[in-house]
């Protein structure tokens, strides 16, 4: 189902708007060491409000205006191109964010929402199915300059806060191997601007190249060099269960960051125990063990704020933090509608990066919003599995032949 | 509460272990062997009748309880058990015992008449039910009542309550059934016990999806019968002659009937209205009027109870997708979807019914194509010279045709999966006829 406007309008205003929201985005400050639990929102650094209003009316005027049936969508909700402003003023907090009907995730299976013509030459990111075959989410963009904006500062601010020079050691394949993975991109970005010295990829078509993975780390080892391991969570449990022999102790500093959970077919392990091994087998400690939570249909990323909380001397709650940009809620599922903190229900995003799609998500996914960040709780479990973690098991599966 | 002993409350000092389950395998004999069976059939209607009584004291308390831990409500807890228990009188058991075994309800114990052949019942027989909804808890317990079998039920640990008023129920009415049906529910994590509940039987029956009957069938031993009921969901299809005024109303007021009731969860509730185009009323007409009457109006006598959060974040993803289509309406009372994809998608329960338009039962069967392997039920509205049409929709992978508005009454000869409900567990012994009588 393809239903998004012609005209070539949509195209040149998407570029406008897409520089404009970069520049908003590289602009905002993004919290780091400093971040102070105690503030009223989700710490994410300060916010200029009104210039944050002003760039999400354009966003949402502008989807209104080229992605029909994310229109039509809005308009059985009564939110129309005319009188955006009058519906923000009638929010509890007269923000404009709130006015944007949040689209389920699971419609971007079906429906291509997207905010220019799909003839108009164009990217798209697809989310991992859990079984060869199965629909795939489609994330379409003109182009990525606000998602770009957004990689390297945040992931800065929450992975790197403490500015130390790190070898990027990535367990994702590149982009250019897999163009439709989001993850693949945005590790793409931080190796191309940020790699650290002798940054490396060790997944590729042909699966984990473990041995070499190996030997790698032992060499940055003896030189003393820190590592940030870059992996999903499926490939950590596949390297080091692999060798069950097989451990290092990294540098101090060393950390890693993963992302993706568990898929169906892996075998499952519980974020604690999934710590509990990379700490025992790769000598990482817990605060340095960090995760991070992104979506296909998202441009921005949440980041575990451990690592800031125990270099200001704070206990570690393993809350994910959103950048400025991007606005978590967490609502009941039979009304939904925003849940008070520390009540349970499904997470909600507003990501002013998706200026090309739409900005307003609903997730399936369980959460409670608290002072300090979000608390997942895992995915209701009648949704649909997802994510990152089975690309690499396809991966690696397929090389070796299925073999378990 | 004085028909219910407290074994059916949950912190039951029941906490099935192993041994436990090995130890209470062993005591479980068979049903009252000596009662004919005529007089059986009495014992049995007797109870049956109590819970088709909706007024009786613990008819009412059952209701309120199984609406309290289910979510259904309570309206529909008491339409649904008395459609359920009205197919289970004594006519229908005789029917069944008839159908699926030849035996007459005179013979003096079933399976004993001058026939060559007769049939061998289960020695043991253990049913694993699914978290489902109650009419099957009640076809396993009558299957083994009738067969006077041994049987241990395991009941899904997230639906334990009716098996637990049932077996209590019976128990208290029928003491002697004590020492021949057992319920009991653990985590379906705990292998052990499972393991232990298999190592008795020579018949298992298995309720729930795919990998739970793979898991369970794989520990069995190939002497062991094995009897799968994996998860299903059923249609309705109307023929263009009946799309019209003003028969159409009362077809559509049926058709809601059939969604609401057990908040279409049941492997009977219908997904989809399949409705031949050319008729008065076209199937974006009748998407209209089930939505905007039909089951709106039902809602208000038998209302949609309340479910965990986590199916209700699954329906908000799966109506989301739908309200992208043709045409889409909810409400309190559901939600109705006119489709147009080419295939079948996937259920929404929660009453969402989706209605599409076809041109032939052909078109229909295309349509079905990914549900061939989990198709239970199709209500047909049809008139007399339509005779086509039944063959027609078998060729979908139905094992159930019926008129619309009964598909939440299947009789009590109706065994579900192309399987009888008896038949399917029982042996034939042949005895060659040069060979003495028993």
């Amino acid at each position: 189902m393809s239903d998004s406007s012609e005209g070539p309008d949509g195209v040149e205003a998407a570029l406008a708007l897409r520089a404009r929201v970069a520049t908003f985005i590289s602009a905002c400050p993004i919290a780091g060491p400093a971040a102070d639990p105690a503030r009223a929102s989700v710490p994410s650094g300060m916010i200029d409000g009104a210039a944050f209003d002003a760039v999400c009316l354009a966003v949402l005027s502008h989807q209104l205006h080229h992605n029909a049936a994310y229109a039509r969508f809005c308009a059985r909700r009564g939110v129309h191109l005319d009188g955006l402003l009058e519906l923000a003023a009638a929010q509890p907090t007269g923000e404009v964010w709130c006015v944007a009907p949040p689209v389920p995730t699971d419609v971007f299976k079906s429906v291509d929402l997207a905010a220019f013509p799909l003839t108009h030459p164009h990217g798209t990111f697809l989310t991992s199915g859990t079984t060869l075959g199965q629909a795939r989410g489609r994330h379409h963009f003109l182009g990525l300059e606000a998602y770009e904006a957004g990689i390297l500062p945040t992931f800065d601010a929450w992975m790197r806060p403490d500015g130390r020079p790190l070898s990027l050691v990535s367990l994702v394949p590149v982009w250019q191997e897999n163009p439709s993975s989001s993850l693949s991109y945005m590790i793409g970005v931080l190796l191309d601007r940020s790699p650290g010295p002798d940054a490396a990829v060790f997944m590729d078509a042909d699966g984990l190249r473990t041995q070499e993975l190996r030997l790698h780390l032992e060499r940055l080892a003896a030189r003393g060099q820190p590592v940030m391991m870059l992996t999903t969570a499926f490939a950590l449990v596949f390297l080091l269960d692999e060798r069950p022999d097989w451990s290092i102790r990294l540098p101090p500093g060393s950390r890693l960051m993963e992302t993706g959970g568990f898929k169906g077919r892996s075998r499952t392990l519980t974020r604690e125990e999934l710590y509990a091994l990379a700490e025992e087998r790769l000598g990482i400690p817990p605060h340095f063990l960090l995760s991070e939570y992104g979506m296909t249909e998202l441009s921005s990323q949440l980041y575990d704020r451990s690592l800031v909380d125990f270099l200001a001397g704070r206990p570690l709650s393993r809350r994910l933090v959103a950048p400025p940009w991007l606005k978590v809620s967490v609502v009941d599922p039979a009304t939904l509608l925003p849940l008070p903190r520390g009540e349970r229900g499904l997470v909600r995003f507003f990501d002013l990066a998706n200026v090309d799609s739409v900005c307003a998500l609903q997730t399936s996914d369980l959460g409670r919003l608290h002072s300090d960040g979000l608390e997942l709780l895992g995915r209701a479990s009648d949704a649909e599995a997802r994510g990152c973690s089975l690309t690499a098991e396809e991966l690696i599966y397929g090389a070796r032949d299925g073999q378990r | 509460m004085s028909l219910l002993s407290e074994s059916i409350f949950p912190g039951e000092a029941t906490s099935w272990t192993p041994e436990r389950i090995h130890a209470r395998a062993r005591e479980l004999e068979p049903l009252l062997p000596g009662m004919p069976l005529s007089d059986w059939l009495d014992c049995l209607a007797t109870w049956t009748a109590a819970w088709s009584n909706p007024a009786h004291a613990f008819r009412v308390e059952c209701d309120r309880l199984l609406s309290e831990a289910t979510g259904f409500s309570l309206p529909v807890v008491r339409e649904g058990l008395n459609r359920t228990f009205s197919a289970w009188d004594r006519r229908g058991m005789e029917s069944l015992l008839q159908t699926d075994l030849a035996v007459s309800a005179h013979a003096s114990r079933a399976g004993r008449d001058s026939s060559s052949r007769i049939p061998v019942v289960p020695r043991h027989l253990v049913q694993i039910l699914a978290g489902n909804v109650p009419p099957p808890v009640v076809q396993c317990l009558m299957a083994a009542l009738l067969l006077r079998v041994p049987c241990f039920l395991k009941a899904s640990s997230r639906a334990p309550l009716f098996p637990r008023l049932l077996s209590s129920s019976l128990w208290t009415m029928i003491p002697e059934t004590r020492q021949s049906i057992q319920v009991g529910s653990w985590s379906s994590d705990d292998r052990a016990c499972t393991a232990a509940l298999l190592a008795h039987a020579d018949t298992v029956v298995v309720y729930g999806n795919h990998a739970t009957l793979e898991a369970i069938q794989v520990q069995l031993g190939p002497d062991v019968r094995f009897v799968g009921r994996g998860h299903r969901v059923s249609v309705v299809y109307l023929a263009r002659e009946t799309l019209q005024l003003p028969g159409v109303i009362e077809i559509a007021r049926r058709i809601a009937f059939d969604t609401a009731l057990w908040d279409q969860a049941g492997c009977l509730s219908p997904q989809v209205v399949l409705a031949e185009e050319g008729g008065e009323v076209s199937p974006g007409e009748l998407a209209v009027l089930l939505a905007g009457d039909s089951l709106p109006e039902l809602a208000s006598r038998l209302p949609p109870g309340r479910c965990g959060l986590e199916e209700q974040a699954r329906q908000m993803q799966r109506r989301a997708v739908l309200e992208f289509g043709p045409g889409y309406w909810s409400g309190p009372w559901g939600a109705v979807a006119w489709v147009d994809e080419p295939e079948f998608v996937g259920p929404v329960s929660g009453r969402t019914l989706l209605v599409r338009g076809v041109e032939s039962a052909a078109d229909a069967c295309t349509y079905l194509r990914p549900l061939r392997a989990h198709l239970q039920a199709i209500a047909l509205e049809a008139p007399p010279e339509r005779t086509e049409l039944p063959g027609a929709l078998l060729n979908a992978g139905a094992w159930r045709i019926c008129p619309v508005g009964c598909l939440q009454s299947p009789p009590a000869t109706w065994g579900g999966d192309g399987l009888p409900l008896l038949g399917a567990l029982v042996r034939w012994a042949d005895i060659d006829a040069s060979t003495p009588r028993l």
